[in-house]
C-alpha cells in the first residue's frame, strides 16, 4: 500500500517547559474512589509508590494497591491449588457491581472470595500414610485440614456428596420406577479409617510424641498449625441487612474438592451437581463488610482477609506436601 | 529513605484530596471545557471527519481517463 497522507499531530509544551496531557478520562465515581484511596493509605493498605503508575486515577490506585497486598500475602502460593478472586465492591450482586460507587456512597461495601472453578485434591495416598503411623490420625487430619478450610471457604468433600444422595433418595422416594435407577455407592468410598474418632488435643499431642514416620509427623505438624491460624481469627459474622441482600442467591460454589481417589463416586457426585451450580447466582464464599469512610473498618476487614490468605497459604503448603505422598505412593 | 516515603505519602494524599473534594485538576477542567462547549465539540468532530474521508480515500484506484476526453479548464 502507498504511502498516504497523515496526520502528524506535534507535541506541544506548556509555556512553564511541561507536556501538554495527551490522554483526558472523566470517571464516574472517581470522587468516591479517591476518599476511599485515601483511607486506604489511612488504613496501612494503600501503596503511596502506586500513585505514579495509576495515571491520576483513584481507581486505579487501588486496584493495584489490592493487587500489591494480594503478592505481598502469599497469592503466587495460594494460586496454585486455589482459584479464588478476590472482589472489592459496592455491591453483592456480580452483575451490577459499581452501581453504587458511581453514587458516591462508599459507607456500605463488601470484600469478597468468589472461586474462579474448585481446586482438587485426593486424600486417599496421605490417609493411608498416616493411618500406617496411628489408626485415629487419618480422621484427626481430616477434620483438622477440612475443618480450618470450611471456616472460610466451601470444600465439597465426602459429606456434601452423602447430602445429595439423601436428597436423591427422597427425591426418587415415591417414583414407582425407584426400583430401577442406580444411586451412586457413596459409602463405598469413604475409607474406614475416615469413620474413627478424631483424637483430642491431648491425645493428639501424646500420639504426636510417639510418632516415628517423619512423613506422617511433618504431615500432622502442617495441619496442627494450619488448625492454629485458622482458629485465630473468627470468619466474619453475616448480619441480617447483608442476609436480605443473599436472598435470591444460591449456595457458594466449592473453593475445593477432596476426594479420596481419583473419580471415586465422591467426584462423579461433585461433577453432577456442578452441572446446576450457576443456574442462580451463587452466594460469594466469604463476605467481609467494611465501611470505606472509616480507616479501623478498612483494616479489621483486610485483618481477616490476611488469615484467610495465610490458611489458605498453609493450605496450599499441606496441599504439596500430600501431593507429593500420593507420588511416593504410586 | 522513611522521609522520602513520607513525602511521597504527603504528596499522593494532597492529589487524592484533591480528587475527593471535587477541586478540579488540570485534567478534569479541561474535559469539563470539553463537554461544555458545542463549538469545540463540533470542531472535534469536523476534524475526526477529515481523517476518516483521508483514510477512506488512501485505497482508491485512479481510472484513466476515457479517449478524446477534455481536460477541465
Amino acid at each position: 500500500m502507498p504511502k498516504g497522507f497523515g496526520w502528524t499531530i506535534p507535541s506541544l509544551i506548556l509555556p512553564d517547559g511541561r507536556p501538554v496531557p495527551t490522554e483526558f478520562r472523566l470517571v464516574e465515581g472517581e470522587r468516591a474512589a479517591a476518599k476511599l484511596a485515601l483511607n486506604f493509605l489511612e488504613a496501612g493498605i494503600g501503596y503511596a509508590d502506586e500513585w505514579a503508575a495509576s495515571g491520576g486515577s483513584a481507581t486505579t490506585f487501588i486496584q493495584r494497591s489490592l493487587n500489591r497486598w494480594l503478592d505481598d500475602h502469599g497469592r503466587a502460593k495460594i494460586q496454585e491449588h486455589f482459584f479464588l478472586d478476590v472482589v472489592l465492591s459496592t455491591s453483592l450482586d456480580r452483575y451490577c457491581y459499581g452501581q453504587l460507587a458511581a453514587s458516591g456512597e462508599i459507607s456500605r461495601m463488601f470484600l469478597t472470595i468468589e472461586p474462579e472453578s474448585a481446586g482438587y485434591v485426593v486424600l486417599g495416598p496421605t490417609l493411608r500414610l498416616l493411618e500406617a503411623a496411628h489408626p485415629r490420625l487419618p480422621a484427626t487430619f481430616l477434620n483438622l485440614f477440612l475443618g480450618c478450610l470450611n471456616r472460610w471457604i466451601r470444600v465439597y468433600d465426602y459429606r456434601d456428596a452423602l447430602d445429595r444422595l439423601e436428597r436423591l433418595r427422597e427425591w426418587y422416594e415415591d417414583d414407582p420406577e425407584s426400583d430401577q435407577i442406580e444411586l451412586p455407592n457413596i459409602e463405598a468410598s469413604i475409607p474406614e479409617c475416615v469413620r474413627r474418632k478424631p483424637l483430642s488435643s491431648s491425645g493428639l499431642a501424646r500420639v504426636m510424641n510417639t510418632l516415628k514416620d517423619d512423613r506422617a509427623r511433618q504431615l500432622m505438624e502442617h495441619a496442627i498449625e494450619l488448625a492454629r491460624v485458622s482458629n485465630s481469627v473468627d470468619p466474619p459474622a453475616i448480619y441480617d441487612e447483608t442476609r436480605d441482600l443473599l436472598s435470591d442467591c444460591g449456595e457458594p460454589v466449592p473453593a475445593l474438592v477432596a476426594v479420596f481417589e481419583e473419580h471415586d463416586t465422591i467426584e462423579g457426585s461433585f461433577d453432577e451437581e456442578s452441572q446446576g451450580m450457576l443456574e442462580v447466582t451463587p452466594e460469594p464464599n466469604l463476605i467481609l463488610s467494611l465501611n470505606g469512610t472509616h480507616p479501623r473498618s478498612i483494616s479489621a476487614a483486610f485483618a481477616q482477609l490476611r488469615s484467610l490468605c495465610r490458611t489458605l497459604q498453609l493450605s496450599a503448603n499441606l496441599l504439596d506436601r500430600s501431593r507429593r505422598t500420593s507420588c511416593h505412593a504410586t | 529513605m522513611r522521609r522520602q516515603s513520607r513525602k511521597l505519602k504527603a504528596e499522593v494524599i494532597r492529589e487524592l484530596k484533591q480528587l475527593a473534594e471535587g477541586r478540579p485538576t488540570e485534567q478534569q477542567s479541561l474535559l469539563e471545557r470539553y463537554m461544555e462547549c458545542p463549538d469545540w465539540q463540533l470542531a472535534s468532530k469536523i476534524i475526526r471527519d477529515a481523517v476518516q474521508a483521508s483514510l477512506r480515500g488512501r485505497g482508491r484506484t485512479r481510472l484513466s481517463p476515457p479517449p478524446g476526453w477534455i481536460q477541465p479548464l
